[in-house]
């Protein structure tokens, strides 16, 4: 009868881990698919960005062809994989020269068309932010589930998610900007 | 009208010519309220010493007298507070917008005049299941730095019976702030300080990279994303920073709004009657609290939406 007992609780207390390393699985992938869902929407910004700036921005066309080359590059890859990642990276540090130059062009900075956009851009950017902290937070919870025994028993459950990578801010956007550069 | 806070000599001078001159009448009032709570206060003492000397020499005593025992104390808290808050009712209705109109744009609402909507309360997550009508002392609304706001002191109970007694439970005691959400969400929002009322209650837990944040604050959301778009690393240390000054708070973002519920400890906007109805100490005090409750809008940036 006491064996039976035994069994039962650890039976139970199995179960309960492996629930925990499910949800925790579950909670990566669905933190995923947000920065998927709030980087489609940056892609889809970019144009309109693009189109009113080419109006204006006479001396940055190198830039903007960069960006657009570098939307599609990130577009094209696979929703958290290292191409992806990186390709997302530079494109944040572009968007980020490009936010700089805008300031050269009093009348591309004042059009409302462009403060719009540039609105509903910074927006995007912050849920984007918040999209990986709550994909960076999920997956440590996901490894400390699958790395402390006994979830490590379940861990081949959680492979792919666990190979995840963090996102981290990249070392060209952790230089310091060189406003000089851009405020010629 | 300037939404800069003007310094305390200048409130001296304020003082002494627009408040003092209406608080002249008050003083045979005052005076006549202190020398009736201090009556209530005696006569209470003194039965409270002859019921407990009656229930220790009495041989019969029973739970039933238990109950009762402390009930000399509990009927001159009741009087005492009743005969006070008749009086500062009135000082209340005669010069709170004159005092509060120093800061700004407020005015003070008196009881008659609004409309208590149990349902607000009701609505707002972060607060308690409650089941006595919400009892507002105090309710100022006006406009900071191009901000609508509402300020109401207010007191929330919860009562159930368990083995036939009853039994009381504070829901809310405190502020609670409401101005407008410049940063549109549509989920729910709520962070509260561990040391806030029914803070068990929340439910859907988000757990924020910040350890020192998560020791201080819970945090609760039925969105994931929403809560640190929010709650960007920058209002986390700003609401950090508001706990080491000692401040008690729990925030609700719903509907376009942020409800900020303080938690004070004590009688907000009260004005003394054991010193002189002119005496400015006390306005002081009632000038210096709404002036801190408006500081947490300026720590927080609440007005700026790049900053939250």
């Amino acid at each position: 009868m006491l064996g039976l007992i035994i069994f039962v609780v650890v039976a139970i207390w199995l179960y309960s881990v492996y629930t925990k390393l499910i949800k925790a699985t579950n909670s990566v992938k669905e933190a995923r698919s947000g920065i998927d869902v709030q980087l489609r929407k940056r892609y889809d910004l970019i144009p309109n960005l693009l189109t009113i700036a080419n109006k204006f921005m006479e001396h940055e066309k190198e830039l903007l062809t960069e960006i657009t080359k570098l939307r599609t590059l990130a577009m094209e890859a696979p929703t958290g994989s290292a191409a992806s990642m990186a390709a997302n990276a530079k494109l944040d540090s572009l968007l980020g020269q490009f936010k700089v130059s805008v300031e050269n062009y009093p009348n591309l900075k004042s059009d409302s068309t462009m403060l719009h956009a540039m609105q509903s851009y910074n927006e995007t950017e912050e849920h984007i932010a918040a999209s990986r902290r709550f994909y960076n937070s999920a997956l440590s919870e996901l490894r400390n589930t699958a790395q402390i025994f006994p979830g490590s028993l379940f861990a081949y459950l959680a492979k792919s998610e666990l190979e995840s990578v963090y996102y981290e801010t990249s070392e060209e956007a952790r230089q310091p900007v060189n406003a000089a550069q851009y405020l010629k | 009208m300037s939404q800069n806070f003007a310094d305390i000599e200048n409130f001296t001078q304020f003082f002494r010519r627009k408040i003092e001159p209406k608080l002249h009448s008050f003083e045979k009032q005052r005076k006549r309220t202190l020398l009736l709570c201090n009556i209530t206060l005696v006569i209470g003492v003194i039965l409270q010493l002859f019921f407990l000397f009656a229930f220790f020499t009495s041989s019969n005593s029973n739970s039933n007298s238990i109950e009762l025992l402390f009930a000399p104390a509990v009927i001159t808290g009741v009087i005492h507070t009743f005969i006070k808050k008749k009086y500062t009712k009135k000082v209340k209705a005669k010069i709170f917008n004159a005092i509060f109109s120093f800061l700004g744009d407020f005015t003070y609402i008196e009881k008659n005049e609004y409309i208590v909507d149990r349902s607000k309360y009701e609505q707002i997550p972060m607060i308690g299941k409650f089941n006595r009508e919400p009892d507002i002392d105090d309710y100022i609304r006006g406009t900071y730095k191009n901000l609508p706001i509402e300020i109401e002191e207010l007191y929330l109970r919860y009562v159930y019976h368990s083995n036939k007694h009853q039994h009381e439970r504070t829901v809310f005691d405190g502020l609670l702030v409401t101005v407008p959400q410049l940063k549109t969400t549509n989920a729910t929002i709520i962070t509260a300080n561990r040391k806030f009322h029914d803070i068990e209650q929340l439910k859907d837990e988000v757990k924020l990279e910040d350890v020192e944040y998560q020791k201080i604050y819970k945090t609760s959301s039925d969105n994931q994303i929403e809560a640190r778009y929010i709650l960007t690393p920058k209002l986390m240390e700003k609401l950090k920073s508001l706990n080491s000054k000692g401040i008690t708070t729990a925030l609700c973002f719903i509907r376009g709004d942020i409800y900020i519920g303080i938690k004070t400890g004590k009688d907000m906007f009260e004005p003394s009657i054991t010193k002189p109805a002119t005496d400015i100490s006390g306005y002081k005090d009632i000038i210096n609290q709404l002036k801190e409750t408006l500081q947490i809008i300026d720590i927080l940036q609440l007005e700026k939406k790049a900053i939250l």
